[in-house]
């Protein structure tokens, strides 16, 4: 089928490896044991809202085959252009960028975004077949919708024993409170 | 190797003017030529450099007219510019606009399948821009090119006149062209809120870099451009002709009014981001009073950080998509490098002041843009930000100036308490056509003789 | 070492390939229909998944290393237990599992689901960090809610200006209350 393998409707896939030096397995394995618990860590990510899912995992040997050095593997499931996907975490959260990245060989930094999009680039593979379940829906719809769905159907639950003017005031509610994810 | 110059400011007599400062004047014409072969096509470039008009201050008044020159990918190898200066040339220009049309949102009524004849064909090659203050001066002038594009045996594949309307406004009554960015080294005094919002409350200017080619740009490297001379001191080319339905936009206006005039004039307002006087909406919500901001300069001092639920100023209001300035957070972070110089300018007729009606006139924008990445500024705001809306968190709404949408449950949402839904989304304004060109310097001109 | 956020899970697997069949698998696989048509559509618990040859290791270190063989790398964002999840898999998408994964060193087959299970999850490398936004939600809520937007949009579209009572009697009929 035509087009882009890492796209598919507004959803993007990046999988990525990278050689990691010796002494910064032992911090990154720190950094993703206590990064869960650091939510001042996670809010920037969480407020540039473009990220599905994405992982981590330091690689250390594969199933036949032993590795000399512990690799870094990143996929993310994301939406938006690969280029602003980029360029939001050189410009935006550059430090997160280096604090996982700094010990990976090769690494130029995460500024100024050229050098850092290359390298991803050159550490990236195609996927050869990408499967979104919801591929037209952003990270933003969902989470709009998840939310709308919960205040909706409260609203039907109390639908049948309201006055036409306790429910207009009610719905003139919900459609302020998410009038933002309509 | 490309050369590069790291000093802040341009060498303006090698760059074209109408770039970094507008000429002002009240009328245009643009005529895109196809070169039949090469030896024609030079001699006609060479007829045209001595009257090129260049970036320098004018010491002895306003001239009558100007020139200018543009070229396409395909005008650049008509003209037998060698592979090597070719290859550096990014692939968004290569390709050109009419190949972009699917990611630019230009399908349906915008595809270049229907687009005016010589648009969007691999037969425009070279744009001659022509500036004048009055009509007679540009007939003069057209009637000179014509001559000479007649003598070197070019052919002219579209021509265009625009014209300024009265109060510099564009056909929808929208004081239109002031807003622009503020850039290091272009010679004009930057006023609040023309460049990135930064922490402190200051605006910076944006590295010269980010619209002229061979400088440093804000991820301190160089734009892609062709080697040798025609990539320093140049520039690339936005040249885009829209259709707007101007009565459509009167009556969708009207309808949604209920035929109050105060009200009318609020909603273009939400809908613009701008009352019609140029007053941002964010500045001075329940009405325009022009005279305060812009007595003050403070025209576009505004940020959108004390309204991020859009209450003064929608969302998806037109100025804010095309300029989010602090929207997307982090100050101006994410915005900064997706800004454009714009010199675009009305053609056609008014329509008459009453009329809810289109009346077959043929009237709209000749859209003109500048900037040093056509897919980072240009179409990253006109498909990211227009013809879209999730980065905005707004889903699959698109801006309503600017690009119709068919889908029945197409709207703009003006926030509020509660919140009104513009709905159906009809098309306002339709491409008829475009290019991407490459604006060379006078020392780049000169390859091409 | 997190493989889970909320209840939603990681899966990471990379089983090697037999020499010189990886031209002929990323052919299989990049053939294969995408979006709805796609064969992992019929894996409900599917939020994102992706098949990804791996054929080289990146350059960079001084003595980098160089790989033995291919391997086919299968990610796959899931709800629930991964155990059940690739059970379903062999069950859902027999021919393609079979297809696809025979090209594998060690494969024992598809047509008994716990062997498939066993041997995919004997070749699963754990998540060092996982992240997901909204780690709560099954496919199933996604969609549920993408449609209950859908239809409040339309309602309210359809319902603006109109008096207090009328609408309230197309809400019950539009959301069946």
């Amino acid at each position: 089928m035509a087009g882009d393998p890492n796209k598919l409707g507004r959803a993007s896939a990046l999988t990525v490896l990278s050689a990691v030096k010796p002494r910064g397995v032992p911090l990154l394995r720190l950094l993703f044991f206590v990064g869960p618990h650091l939510s001042p860590l996670l809010k920037p990510l969480q407020r540039l809202s473009f990220i599905h899912f994405a992982r981590w995992t330091l690689v250390r040997g594969l199933p036949g085959q032993d590795l000399r050095h512990v690799h870094l593997f990143f996929e993310s499931n994301f939406n938006g252009t690969w280029s602003q996907y980029i360029d939001a975490f050189s410009y935006v959260v550059p430090k997160h960028i280096s604090g996982i990245w700094r010990w990976s060989y090769g690494f130029p930094g995460p500024l100024p975004a050229g050098p850092f999009k290359a390298y991803i680039a050159e550490h990236e593979y195609e996927a050869d077949h990408f499967y979104s379940a919801y591929p037209e829906a952003s990270v933003t719809m969902i989470l709009g919708a998840l939310e709308l769905r919960r205040d909706l159907d409260r609203l039907r639950a109390r639908a049948p024993s309201m006055s036409a003017e306790a429910f207009d005031d009610a719905y003139r509610d919900l459609l302020t409170a998410h009038q933002n994810h309509l | 190797m490309r050369p590069f110059a790291d000093t802040a400011l341009v060498d303006r007599a090698d760059l074209q003017g109408n770039i970094l400062r507008g000429y002002g004047f009240a009328q245009a014409a643009y005529v895109l030529l196809r070169v039949e072969d090469e030896r024609s096509g030079r001699r006609l470039i060479e007829d045209l450099l001595p009257r090129v008009t260049n970036a320098e201050p004018w010491s002895a008044g306003k001239p009558a007219t100007t020139l200018n020159v543009a070229l396409t990918y395909a005008g650049l190898r008509a003209l037998g510019v060698g592979p090597d200066a070719l290859a550096g040339c990014p692939e968004d220009f290569r390709l050109g606009m009419a190949a972009r049309a699917e990611q630019l949102g230009d399908t349906v009524d915008h595809a270049p399948e229907r687009w005016e004849a010589g648009l969007g064909t691999e037969a425009a090659h070279v744009l001659v821009m022509l500036n004048a203050q009055e009509e007679a001066g540009l007939d003069d002038a057209l009637e000179d090119l014509r001559a000479k594009i007649g003598a070197a045996g070019l052919a002219v594949v579209h021509e265009q006149r625009a014209a300024l309307l009265e109060g510099n406004r564009e056909h929808f009554g929208f004081s239109d062209g002031f807003a622009q960015p503020a850039i290091e080294g272009d010679g004009v005094i930057a006023t609040p809120g023309q460049g990135t919002p930064e922490e402190d409350g200051e605006w910076s200017e944006l590295p010269l870099g980010e619209f002229i080619l061979g400088y440093e740009d804000a991820d301190r490297s160089r734009a892609t451009a062709p080697s040798g001379p025609l990539g320093l001191n140049a520039t690339y080319m936005v040249y885009r002709k829209l259709h707007q339905d101007v009565g459509l936009f009167r009556s969708l206006l009207r309808r949604h009014s209920g035929g109050d005039p105060g009200r009318e004039e609020l909603l273009a307002a939400k809908i613009v981001g701008r009352w019609r006087d140029g007053t941002p909406i964010e500045l001075s919500p329940d009405g325009s009073d022009r005279e305060r901001w812009r007595a003050a300069d403070r025209i576009n001092d505004f940020r959108f950080e004390g309204d991020l639920d859009g209450r003064r100023c929608p969302i998806g209001a037109h100025v804010r998509r095309t300029n989010p300035r602090d929207a997307l957070g982090w100050h101006g972070t994410r915005t900064r490098r997706h800004r454009m110089i714009r010199r675009g300018m009305p053609y056609g007729p008014p329509l008459a002041p009453e009329a809810t009606e289109d009346d077959g006139h043929d009237r709209g924008l000749v859209f003109v843009s500048f900037c040093a990445s056509l897919s980072r500024q240009f179409e990253t705001v006109q498909a990211q930000w227009c013809a879209d809306g999730n980065i905005f968190g707004l889903g699959d709404d698109k801006d309503l100036l600017i690009v119709g949408d068919d889908r029945d449950t197409a709207k703009m949402t003006i926030q509020g308490d509660p919140p009104y839904f513009l709905s159906p989304q009809p098309r306002l304004v339709t491409v008829r056509g475009g290019e991407y060109l490459l604006v060379p310097s006078l020392a780049g001109l000169a390859t091409l003789v | 070492m997190s493989d889970r956020s909320g209840q939603a899970r990681a899966l990471t697997s990379f089983t090697p390939i037999v020499s010189g069949r990886a031209g002929e698998l990323r052919a299989y696989l990049r053939g294969l229909p995408r979006g709805p048509a796609s064969p992992l559509a019929r894996l409900l618990r599917t939020h994102f998944a992706r098949w990804v040859i791996i054929d080289r290791l990146p350059t960079d270190p001084p003595d980098p290393d160089r790989l033995e063989q291919p391997y086919l790398l299968f990610t796959s964002c899931i709800d629930g237990e991964a155990d059940s999840y690739l059970r379903e898999l062999a069950e859902q998408l027999p021919g393609e599992a079979e297809t696809i994964w025979s090209h594998c060193r060690g494969f024992p087959g598809a047509r008994d689901a716990g062997a498939f299970a066993r041997w995919l999850l004997d070749h699963h490398v754990p998540t060092s960090f996982f992240v997901a936004n909204y780690p709560k939600a099954t496919v199933h809520d996604v969609r549920q809610s993408l449609a209950a937007h859908e239809q409040l949009l339309r309602f309210a579209l359809d319902t603006q200006g109109l008096d207090a009572p009328t609408r309230l009697e197309r809400f019950r009929t539009a959301f069946r209350v």
